[in-house]
C-alpha cells in the first residue's frame, strides 16, 4: 500500500477521533482551565513579588517613623531593636506555572537583630481550605488531567472496533492489522502530542514566561510524561478485554497514579522522618534567651565570644543593662537551639531526598518534583532560601556589632549603607536533579513501549 | 403495594446475587480494606507520636511559666506563653485543613503571633497531590468503586434483553429502578460499611493522642454523612445506567462526572474564589497592621495627644501634678491602654482576613449543591474538627487567653511597681503559679455544623436530584 493512501486514512482517522464531542470537550475544558491556571499563576507571583517589594517599602517607612523618635545621641542599639530588615526573595515565571510549595512555604521573611530561631519560621498567610484543596496550576493540568485525555482516546482503540464489529473492515481496508493500528495509533498520539504541546504553550504565553534552557528542560519532561501514560494506555487497550475493562483498569491505574500512590508516599516519608525538633526549638530558643536575664552578664557574654572571639577585647559592662548584653541574650537563645535547627534542616533534607528517590515508582510525582525543582518552589529551593536567610542574619550582626559593642549613638549608623539581602539563585535547569526524573521516564517509556510492541505482535498474529 | 415491594425485592436480590457470583462484593471490600489499613495505620502512628510531642512541649512551656523567678511583670509579658494546637482525635479520620494550618503559636506582648509550623510547611510538594486518609477513601475512591459495581446495572439489562423480559414479566419501570437501587446501596453498605466502621469505631475506642476519643456523636453523624453520600452516588450511577444507552457510554459518562465532581471542581473552586476575592500576603496584611498603629496613640512619644489626654485625666482624677505623684504606676496605666489599642487593631486585622477567607470558602459551600463530594468534605471536616473554624476557634480562643495574662501583667504593674526606679524591681516567683493555664475548647459540633447551613442543604439536594430524575427516567424505561 502507498503512503499516500496511509496518509489519506490517517487524516481520516484523525477526523473521526475529533468529530467524537466528548474529545473535543475534553480538550476545549483542559485548554480553557490552562489558560486560567497560567493567569492565576501570574497573578500569584506577581503577588508575591510585590510582597517582597512591599517589605522593602515597609522597612522604609518603618525608619522614617521610628528614628524622629531619638535623639543623635540615643544608642545605636535601642532603635536597631525595632527595625526589620527585609529578607524576601522573588519567583520566575516558572513559578506561576508549577507552584509546588510556593503557596505554602515563607519567602519573605523579615529579620531583626534578635534571636533568628524565634524569626525564621514565620509563617505566610494563607485560606487553610485552599491550600489543603491543592493547586490549580499547569503542572496539575499536564500532570494529573491530562492523562486522562490519553485513557479517553486509547481506551477502546481496538476494543471500540471489536464491539461495534468493524475490525475486520478497517483491517481489510488499511491492508493488515499492524497498519491499521499503526494508523489508529499514529492519530491519536499526533492529537495527544498536539494537546500538550498547545497546553504548555498556552502556559508559556499566558505566563510570559521567556524562551530558555528552563522551558526546553520543562518541554522535555512534560514531553516525555505525556509519551509515558500513551504508551501506557496503548498496553492496556490492545489487550483482549472490553472497551468498559479497559476503562476501568486505566481508571483505577491512574488513582494510584496521581492521587492514593503519591499520598502514601507521603504518609510513610512523614512516619518515616518525624520532626519533633520543631517545637524543641521553639522551646530551647526561648528559654535559653530569658534565662539570661536572671543570670550573670558575664556568663553570657563568655558563651557569645565563642562564637565571636574578636569582640572579646570590647568593654560591656559586668553590672546592669547594655544593648551588646541584650544582643548577647538573643544570640544565646540561638545557641540553644542550634542542635535542634540543625537536625530539624537535617530532617528536612531526608524528607526531600527519600521523597525524590520514591518519585520514581509514579511518573506523575517524578515529573512533578523536577519541575517544581526548576521553577524554584520545592523544598530545596525552600531549605536555600533559609540558608541564604541565615547568611544574611550574620552579615547584619557583623554590620551593627562593632557600633553596638562601643554604644555609638545612633548617628553613626548609615542607614544606606545596611548590607542588602542576596536571595539565592535558582538552579539553572539541567543540572542533575532535572537529568535524573527524565532518564527515569525514559525508562517508564522503554517499559510501557516493550509492552505495546509485543501487545501489537499479538494483535498481528490474530 | 405490596407487588411493588416484592418487585424492588426481586431486582435488589437478582443485582445481589449476580455481583455476588462475578465476585466484584469481595475484591471491593479488599481494596477498601487494605487503602484505609495503610491510611489509619500511618495516621495514627502521625498522630499519636506528634500529639505526645505537643502535649510534652505544652507541659514543658507551663512548668518552665509556673517555675519562673523573681521578675519584672513587664519581663514575663515578654517571656510570653507557648500555646500548641492539639489534633482532634477524629483528625485521623478526616485530618481537613489541619496540616495546612499552623501547630504552635507564641503569645507574648504588644503584637498577635501567626501560627507556625505547619505540617504543610515541613513536607515536599508531594503532599500537593493529597493526603492518605479515610476520609479520602470514602469521599473519592468509593464513588469510583459504586460507579464500577454498578455503571451496567441498567444498561447491561438494556444490552442483553432481560431488561425487557423483567418488564414483560410485570416488574414495574419504577420497581425495577428502585430494586437496583436498593441492590445496589446494600451492595456498598455490605462492602464499604465494615471498613467505616472500623475506621470511625477506633477513634471513638482508643485515643490517638491526650485529646481523648472521638465523641459518640460525631462518629455517628459521620457514618450517617458517609453512608447518605454513598446512596447519593449510587442514585447517580443507576440514574446514568439507564439514561444512557451502552454500559460504555453510562461508564464513559460517570468516569467523567467523577473526575469533574471529585478531583475537578475542589481545586478549581478555591482558585477562581481566591481571584475573586484577594486576601492579602503576610506583607500586605502587617504593612496595613503597622499603618494603623500610627495613626493611634503611640506609648512611647510624650507628646502623643491619646496619651497627654489620659494622662491629663489621671492627674486631674487623683488631684496631683505630674505621673510620680500617682498612686499607680503611670508605666503599667501606658502598657495596658497601649495593648488594649494594639489588641483591638491586630483582632480587627485578623477578624476582617477570616471573613476573606470564610467569602472564599463559601464558593465550595455553594458548589456543594454541584459535587456532592465538595458538600461531604464540608460537613466531615467540621464534624471531625478539622475545618477552617476550629484553626480559627483557636486564634480567637489563644488571644483571648493572651490578653488576659498581658493584662493582668500590666495590672500588676499598675498596682505593685512603684513607678520611680520601675525597671528595677522584681515581683516574687509565686506569683506566676497563680495565672491561670491555656485550656483551649474545641467548637462545640452543632456550631461547626450550623456554622454553614448551606452544605447540609446540598448533601440533601444531592440526594433529592437524583432520586427525582430517576422517578421520571421510569417513565422512559418502558419504550428501552
Amino acid at each position: 500500500m502507498s503512503g499516500a493512501m496511509t496518509g489519506r486514512l490517517l487524516a481520516l482517522e484523525v477526523r473521526r477521533v475529533l468529530r467524537s464531542p466528548g474529545v473535543l470537550l475534553a480538550g476545549f475544558i483542559v485548554l480553557a482551565l490552562a489558560v486560567h491556571a497560567a493567569w492565576s499563576g501570574r497573578g500569584g507571583v506577581e503577588t508575591l513579588n510585590a510582597a517582597v517589594e512591599l517589605s522593602r517599602a515597609s522597612h522604609e517607612a518603618q525608619l522614617e517613623r521610628l528614628l524622629p523618635r531619638y535623639t543623635e545621641t540615643t544608642e545605636a542599639g535601642e532603635p536597631l531593636y525595632y527595625v526589620a530588615f527585609p529578607a524576601g526573595t522573588t519567583h520566575s515565571e516558572w513559578a506561576a506555572l508549577f507552584q509546588g510549595q510556593r503557596d505554602v512555604l515563607p519567602w519573605n521573611l523579615q529579620l531583626r537583630l534578635l534571636a533568628l530561631e524565634g524569626q525564621l519560621y514565620d509563617s505566610e498567610l494563607g485560606n487553610p481550605l485552599s491550600l489543603a484543596s491543592g493547586p490549580l496550576d499547569l503542572s496539575f493540568i499536564l500532570l494529573v488531567l491530562l492523562p486522562l485525555v490519553a485513557v479517553a482516546l486509547n481506551h477502546d482503540l481496538l476494543s471500540g472496533e471489536r464491539e461495534g464489529g468493524t475490525w475486520s473492515l478497517s483491517r481489510l481496508q488499511a491492508g493488515s492489522a499492524s497498519r491499521a493500528l499503526g494508523v489508529k495509533i499514529l492519530a491519536r498520539g499526533g492529537i495527544f502530542l498536539a494537546l500538550t504541546g498547545a497546553i504548555l504553550a498556552v502556559g508559556v504565553g499566558v505566563a510570559g514566561a521567556p524562551v530558555d534552557a528552563s522551558l526546553a528542560a520543562a518541554a522535555l519532561l512534560v514531553g516525555m510524561h505525556a509519551l509515558v501514560w500513551f504508551m501506557v494506555t496503548l498496553a492496556v487497550a490492545l489487550g483482549r478485554r472490553s472497551s468498559s475493562m479497559n476503562a476501568m483498569i486505566l481508571a483505577g491505574l491512574w488513582v494510584l497514579a496521581v492521587s492514593a500512590g503519591p499520598a502514601l508516599l507521603n504518609l510513610v516519608n512523614g512516619v518515616l522522618h518525624p520532626m519533633p525538633q520543631a517545637l524543641e526549638l521553639t522551646v530551647l530558643q526561648r528559654e535559653g534567651y530569658h534565662a539570661s536575664w536572671d543570670r550573670p552578664v558575664q556568663e553570657t557574654m563568655v558563651r557569645y565570644y565563642e562564637d565571636y572571639p574578636h569582640l572579646a577585647e570590647a568593654e560591656v559592662p559586668g553590672e546592669g543593662f547594655s544593648w551588646a548584653w541584650y544582643y548577647a541574650m538573643n544570640h544565646r537563645g540561638d545557641q540553644e537551639a542550634r542542635e535542634s535547627a540543625l537536625a530539624y534542616r537535617e530532617g528536612l533534607r531526608a524528607r526531600e531526598g527519600w521523597a525524590r528517590r520514591w518519585s520514581a515508582l509514579f511518573p506523575p510525582v517524578a515529573a512533578q518534583l523536577a519541575l517544581d525543582r526548576i521553577a524554584g518552589t520545592d523544598l530545596s529551593a525552600h531549605l536555600r532560601y533559609h540558608e541564604a536567610v541565615r547568611g544574611h542574619h550574620e552579615v547584619l550582626k557583623a554590620h551593627f556589632q562593632p557600633m553596638i559593642f562601643s554604644a555609638a549613638p545612633l548617628s553613626a549608623v548609615d542607614w544606606g549603607k545596611v548590607p542588602a539581602f542576596a536571595p539565592p539563585a535558582v538552579e539553572p535547569a539541567g543540572i542533575p536533579s532535572v537529568y535524573g526524573p527524565f532518564f527515569l521516564l525514559v525508562g517508564w517509556l522503554l517499559v510501557s513501549l516493550a509492552a505495546v510492541i509485543n501487545a501489537l505482535r499479538r494483535v498481528s498474529r490474530e | 403495594v405490596r407487588r411493588t415491594l416484592r418487585g424492588v425485592g426481586l431486582v435488589a436480590g437478582h443485582e445481589l446475587r449476580t455481583a455476588w457470583v462475578a465476585g466484584l462484593p469481595v475484591r471491593v471490600f479488599v481494596v477498601l480494606a487494605l487503602v484505609v489499613g495503610v491510611a489509619l495505620a500511618g495516621g495514627w502512628r502521625l498522630q499519636s507520636s506528634e500529639a505526645e510531642q505537643r502535649a510534652r512541649y505544652q507541659q514543658l512551656v507551663e512548668q518552665a511559666w509556673d517555675g519562673q523567678p523573681d521578675r519584672h511583670p513587664h519581663r514575663v509579658a515578654h517571656y510570653g506563653y507557648l500555646a500548641f494546637r492539639q489534633r482532634a482525635p477524629l483528625a485521623v479520620f478526616d485530618p481537613g485543613v489541619d496540616s495546612f494550618a499552623g501547630t504552635s503559636v507564641f503569645l507574648e506582648a504588644h503584637k498577635q503571633n501567626l501560627l507556625n509550623f505547619g505540617e504543610a510547611r515541613q513536607a515536599t510538594s508531594m503532599l500537593r497531590f493529597g493526603e492518605l486518609s479515610p476520609a479520602y477513601v470514602f469521599g473519592v475512591l468509593l464513588p469510583l468503586l459504586i460507579v464500577a459495581l454498578g455503571f451496567a446495572t441498567v444498561s447491561g439489562e438494556r444490552e442483553a434483553g432481560t431488561l425487557r423480559l423483567a418488564l414483560a414479566q410485570g416488574v414495574r419501570p419504577g420497581s425495577f429502578l428502585a430494586g437496583k437501587v436498593v441492590g445496589l446501596t446494600i451492595l456498598g453498605t455490605l462492602t464499604a460499611g465494615p471498613v467505616l466502621a472500623l475506621a470511625l469505631l477506633l477513634p471513638a475506642l482508643f485515643s490517638p493522642g491526650p485529646s481523648g476519643t472521638a465523641p459518640p456523636e460525631r462518629v455517628l453523624l459521620l457514618a450517617g454523612l458517609y453512608l447518605a453520600y454513598m446512596v447519593g452516588w449510587v442514585l447517580i450511577t443507576v440514574l446514568v445506567s439507564s439514561l444512557v444507552r451502552s454500559s460504555r457510554g453510562a461508564l464513559g459518562a460517570l468516569l467523567a462526572a467523577w473526575v469533574v465532581l471529585c478531583i475537578g471542581l475542589p481545586r478549581v473552586l478555591p482558585s477562581l474564589a481566591g481571584a475573586a476575592h484577594p486576601a492579602p500576603t503576610r506583607a500586605a496584611f502587617e504593612a496595613e497592621i503597622a499603618a494603623d498603629m500610627a495613626g493611634v496613640g503611640d506609648s512611647h512619644n510624650p507628646n502623643d495627644p491619646f496619651f497627654g489626654a489620659l494622662r491629663q485625666q489621671y492627674l486631674e482624677e487623683h488631684g496631683v501634678e505630674s505621673v510620680t505623684e500617682l498612686p499607680v504606676n503611670w508605666g503599667g496605666v501606658v502598657s495596658r491602654e497601649g495593648e488594649r489599642i494594639t489588641s483591638e487593631i491586630f483582632e480587627g486585622a485578623a477578624l476582617e482576613l477570616n471573613r476573606t477567607y470564610r467569602t472564599q470558602d463559601r464558593w465550595s459551600a455553594w458548589a456543594g449543591l454541584v459535587s456532592p463530594y465538595m458538600a461531604l468534605r464540608g460537613l466531615s471536616m467540621r464534624v471531625s474538627g478539622t475545618a477552617p473554624g476550629s484553626v480559627e476557634q483557636f486564634r480567637v480562643e489563644s488571644e483571648a487567653y493572651r490578653f488576659e495574662v498581658i493584662q493582668r501583667l500590666n495590672e500588676l504593674h499598675t498596682t505593685e511597681i512603684r513607678f520611680q526606679n520601675d525597671r528595677a524591681q522584681r515581683l516574687s516567683g509565686d506569683i506566676w503559679q497563680r495565672f491561670p493555664t491555656f485550656e483551649p475548647r474545641p467548637l462545640p459540633l452543632s456550631a461547626a455544623l450550623f456554622g454553614e447551613p448551606l452544605l447540609l442543604l446540598a448533601l440533601l439536594f444531592g440526594l433529592v436530584w437524583p432520586a427525582a430524575a430517576l422517578a421520571l427516567a421510569a417513565r422512559t424505561l418502558p419504550r428501552a
